[in-house]
């Protein structure tokens, strides 16, 4: 009863705090500058990789994953958010702070395994893929944005979190949303840095 | 309060970071590697100690570990007193204009938790006090100041710098995210090599009375 | 009245091209559309006018040449020119038999020019207004795909997308 009363409650707080941070706290870049870097980024990875999509995706995966563990660290000294319960509360501060502090998105959380240790997140709206349009041969296999899937998957394990991340449709494919995956492996709980409790 | 020392500690026990902003430098860096580790592990023990610690004294199970958010600590226009602040943009007047990728005129502004629960927050001795906020990626910021609690009748003075001290720890992690943590060239749990990671934090730490 | 568009590349290469007729895939086309033997002289008229345009590009602007603060008058570019609204516009530059072209310069230098036809054998009137909408909102859609980042300047445009999108400009500006 008090637990599905407090949720909502904290649910709106953190839409604040994600939405204050936004607004108020952070230095932006402008948005199409950003935008074609990642486009320069990702085409350049397709010349040279001789237009092999599946070391492409691998290689955004990693260069995420580079990005989220040191992301993480801006995301809590910005944040200071208390440690997540469980997949719910962790999928609320993904998409309501994190996403919006960085992207100034918020996606929906939808889709829950019944165990509640997956969710996907819905993209409604993709700052990294503005203006873009897939060449035909890239259709079927460039996961365009997949350097998301990496920063995911390397913030949440610097909390401890071992989560498998990947995209399941994109708009970019012709898909009807932009759906993205996230399913927790363990807790790693050895790593719970001591003194937390 | 007089910081000493500033030592960064990544969540393996290994020293990255440590500036001493006495004069006299005492200690070789072996010794400040001796020093990381050691916390480290009387961190982990001491953090064995609390729960059994709490039962033994009646706290209430439901303690409060917000601290309050304390306006510009690190900066020279509050805690600084009029030399200091000229003396201080006379400096470094570039410096004080930015806060890196944070926007407004102070890294943040509103009470936070602590992630640091049952590990050691405080170590007073005779000699120093000894600040620890550990984040929840597992570093660990320390600040190490020559303030004695000698003056223990007026018991306001020790709670006071604790919150100061976290309110200026919290801050050099802001710093450390930007210029440690977005420096392309930086390798994750290596030594900080970064002069303006440094830079900001001398900037700071000189900023507190 | 049929037009045939065709954005011609930095190098005169092109770019993009397409034949707009006033019924888009009916049974009429061939009606509403060129005449066989013109369709496949199109590109020739089209190509023979770029010199023209390449004259005009560098010459500084001939509507505000008479204006009296000729503070940009001096300029080489066009585009220098504030006071002048079409700035990228050229109107109509050549024409051929009976058959009009006209021309729009971005500022990167790529031309988009048109080959307006008429279908009674009498002039072609050109409504400057409605073609010069059409140039801008095409010059926009060309914007779009230079942000993609798979779209290299001066290669052909082969996005589907872009396609029906001037198509369906066409319809609301050219063929009324």
């Amino acid at each position: 009863m008090s637990n599905s009363s407090s949720m909502p409650a904290q649910a709106k707080s953190l839409k604040h705090a994600g939405e204050d941070i936004w607004k108020n706290r952070t230095e932006k870049v402008n948005a199409e500058l950003f935008t074609l870097t990642y486009g320069a980024i990702v085409s350049q990875l397709c010349t040279d990789y001789e237009r092999n999509f599946q070391k492409v995706n691998e290689q955004l995966y990693s260069m995420g994953y580079n990005i989220g563990v040191r992301l993480i660290e801006d995301f809590l000294a910005r944040t200071a958010l208390p440690r997540c319960e469980n997949m719910v509360s962790t999928s609320e501060v993904v998409s309501k702070c994190a996403f919006k502090i960085f992207l100034n998105i918020t996606p929906q959380i939808t889709n829950w395994s019944h165990e509640k240790d997956a969710f996907s997140l819905i993209l409604v709206e993709n700052p990294l893929s503005d203006f873009v349009e897939l060449p035909m041969d890239a259709m079927k296999q460039l996961w365009y944005s997949n350097i998301l899937c990496g920063v995911l998957r390397g913030a949440l394990e610097m909390v401890q979190l071992d989560c498998d991340v990947w995209f399941i449709s994109d708009v970019l494919r012709g898909d009807p949303q932009t759906e993205l995956r996230i399913k927790l492996n363990k807790v790693l709980k050895d790593e719970i840095p001591i003194g937390e409790d | 309060m007089a910081i000493k020392a500033i030592l960064v500690i990544n969540k393996s026990g290994g020293l990255v970071y440590h500036r001493n902003f006495s004069n006299e430098e005492s200690l070789s860096s072996n010794d400040y590697l001796i020093i990381a580790s050691t916390l480290h592990g009387a961190f982990a023990i001491a953090s064995q100690l609390t729960p059994r610690a709490v039962q033994l004294g009646e706290a209430s199970n439901a303690v409060d570990y917000t601290i309050p958010y304390i306006p510009y600590v690190g900066f020279p226009r509050s805690n600084a007193n009029q030399n200091e602040k000229s003396r201080f943009s006379s400096n470094n007047v570039s410096i004080t204009t930015s806060l890196g990728s944070f926007k407004g005129d102070d890294y943040f502004k509103e009470p936070f938790q602590s992630w640091n629960k049952s590990g050691i927050r405080q170590l007073c001795t005779d000699q120093f006090t000894m600040f620890i906020y550990q984040t929840m990626t597992g570093l660990k910021f320390i600040a190490i100041s020559t303030q004695i609690p000698a003056n223990v009748n007026n018991s306001d003075y020790p709670i006071i710098s604790i919150q100061v001290a976290d309110n200026l720890l919290r801050k050099i992690y802001c710093v450390y995210s930007d210029y440690v943590m977005k420096d392309p060239f930086y390798s994750m749990e290596m030594p900080i090599k970064s002069e303006l990671f440094d830079q900001r934090v001398r900037q700071m730490v000189s900023n507190i009375a | 009245m049929p037009q045939y568009f065709a954005i011609i590349g930095k190098r005169d290469n092109p770019v993009y091209e397409a034949e707009f007729t006033a019924q888009q895939g009916q049974q009429g086309q061939v009606q509403q559309g060129f005449p066989q033997n013109l369709k496949e002289l199109n590109p020739f008229i089209l190509h023979a006018s770029l010199d023209i345009i390449e004259d005009l590009q560098w010459k500084t602007n001939p509507n505000t040449q008479s204006g009296s603060n000729s503070g940009g008058g001096g300029g080489f570019l066009r585009s220098r020119n504030v006071a002048n609204v079409d700035n990228c516009y050229l109107c109509k530059v050549d024409h051929f038999y009976g058959l009009a072209v006209t021309a729009y310069l971005t500022y990167g230098g790529m031309k988009f020019v048109m080959i307006h036809g008429n279908m009674n054998n009498g002039d072609v009137q050109i409504d400057d207004n409605s073609v010069r909408a059409f140039y801008q909102e095409v010059h926009e859609l060309y914007i779009k795909t230079l942000m993609n980042p798979f779209y290299k300047i001066n290669d052909p445009i082969t996005s589907p997308a872009f396609d029906s999108r001037v198509r369906a400009l066409a319809r609301k500006y050219l063929n009324k």
